[in-house]
């Protein structure tokens, strides 16, 4: 992790999500805190509310993400809930000129809880430098879809710096577990040279059919879940829309 | 028996483990464009990632059955290396490639408590075995992680003299330049000692070709 001062500006936002009793819409509740007023955070927009899900926006406040940034989402679901997660647009993590910012989610999804996350592009600008940390918590029986595009560098600029770690864990243990340090010169090997990787995951107890297991992109996770990925120059070529189609479909069955 | 004999028995390439079908994805990088030149950079590229995932992995192996002996939980660690490798094409040549020195291990020591922990494990993937199999024979920890580190090298670079026209003793070259790298990447995972300290530094780039490769029936190496 980069080293973190007392300079840092931090916002932290829990979303709490549980069924509702006895045929009562799904309960949300949130509660933003901050360092400081001026601290960017994500505020979460409730757009929809039924008695079996939720829908909720991520919508950011202030100008993210900079220098001195350090945002945090901490998101749960409780047992046989379901929350729609979406982004009004990608973030830009900018040019922090020596300096660092960073991003953490973590997720816990309760027994036979579901979640679906259409993530939105972060794109990472030349002399940005990023820890960004996914940890997600799955009871037994939870469903997840969760898709990420990550981009390095704006149109025609080179990669900033950003650390992409990724754990997933069930009750008996790891699922996925990715260390990722990127930047202008490691992207080139890890990434073959590429700007954009597309990541959609999707786990829970129904398995993708393996009807399609000629998929280039599709890697079937050892302990379950499957994670598809695609590297490409960019966003608009490296979608992975059918496989987040196919991850809807089994994760909430549409 | 001294450690280095049977350091050098496990890292020849005479060993009937079946070395000769691994290209450490070298073959789908170089049908897909990889030139020669580019080999060294693709070496030290798997020695920052895969291979620190494999070496980290057998370190462990070798530390738990230390530690348990026979009652060493190497699902575990089975289970962990397993999350750390994504690509299904690269966990299937891992586990084959551990069946192969399983076999051996059957064969020539059955007796000590790495083999026995072992058997409790479904396919443990190489690093697994070797870890096991590295703590019956008393090699440590440190020799352990340089014999991973080695044995990749000179498998990409085995296979690039049968995929690229080259100069051997140029390719022998690219080893010797290798191993302060492979060296640096020794020390940076021989002091672990569980599963979760494993190192997570996957490559997507190697796993695309990985993966790719699996789907081809044209090919020289199986992985």
């Amino acid at each position: 992790m980069p080293v973190l001062t007392s300079t840092e500006r931090w916002s932290r936002t829990r979303l709490r999500v549980q069924r509702g009793s006895g045929g009562s819409p799904t309960v949300v509740r949130s509660v933003v805190s901050a360092s400081d007023t001026a601290a960017p955070s994500l505020r979460p927009m409730l757009m929809d509310r039924r008695r079996d899900h939720a829908r909720v926006c991520l919508v950011p406040e202030g100008a993210l993400l900079l220098a001195g940034d350090g945002v945090e989402m901490d998101i749960e679901v409780g047992d046989g809930a379901r929350l729609d997660l979406v982004e009004p647009g990608g973030t830009v993590a900018f040019d922090m000129r020596g300096a660092a910012a960073r991003w953490s989610v973590r997720i816990t999804l309760g027994r036979d809880a579901c979640l679906t996350w259409a993530g939105e592009p972060f794109v990472v600008a030349a002399g940005a430098d990023v820890q960004r940390d996914t940890v997600i918590r799955l009871g037994a029986g939870a469903r997840l879809a969760l898709r990420e595009t990550l981009v390095l560098g704006r149109f025609g600029e080179v990669p900033g710096r950003v650390r992409l770690t990724t754990t997933v864990l069930d009750d008996e243990g790891p699922l996925l577990v990715e260390d990722l340090p990127l930047d202008a010169s490691s992207a080139a090997g890890l990434l073959g040279g590429h700007r954009v990787m597309a990541s959609v995951l999707c786990l829970g107890p129904d398995p993708v059919s393996v009807a399609d297991d000629q998929d280039p992109d599709r890697y079937d996770l050892h302990a379950g879940g499957t994670l598809w990925r695609r590297l490409g120059a960019e966003v608009h070529t490296s979608g992975l829309g059918p496989a987040w189609l196919t991850s809807l479909t089994r994760v909430v069955g549409l | 028996m001294h450690p280095d004999l049977l350091l050098m028995l496990l890292a020849d390439a005479r060993l009937p483990v079946a070395g000769h079908t691994q290209s450490g994805s070298l073959e789908p990088a170089v049908v897909r464009g990889l030139g020669a030149a580019e080999v060294p950079a693709y070496l030290r590229l798997r020695l920052r990632t895969v291979v620190t995932v494999d070496a980290g992995t057998a370190v462990v192996a070798r530390a738990l059955v230390d530690s348990h002996g026979a009652a060493a939980g190497l699902g575990v660690l089975d289970r962990a290396w397993a999350a750390r490798t994504s690509s299904p094409a690269l966990r299937d040549a891992a586990r084959g490639q551990g069946r192969a020195l399983l076999r051996l291990t059957e064969r020539l020591w059955p007796q000590g408590p790495g083999a026995t922990a072992l058997r409790a494990v479904e396919s443990p993937p190489r690093a697994v075995v070797l870890g096991a199999l590295a703590c019956d024979l008393g090699l440590p920890g440190p020799a352990l992680a340089r014999l991973v580190g080695y044995d990749d090298v000179q498998t990409v670079c085995a296979a690039a003299l049968k995929l690229v026209p080259l100069d051997p003793a140029v390719v022998t070259g690219w080893v010797r330049d290798a191993l302060p790298r492979i060296e640096e990447m020794a020390e940076s995972v021989a002091g672990l000692s569980e599963p979760d300290q494993v190192p997570a530094t996957g490559a997507p780039q190697i796993e695309v070709w990985a993966q790719a490769h699996a789907h081809t029936t044209r090919r020289l190496f199986r992985a």
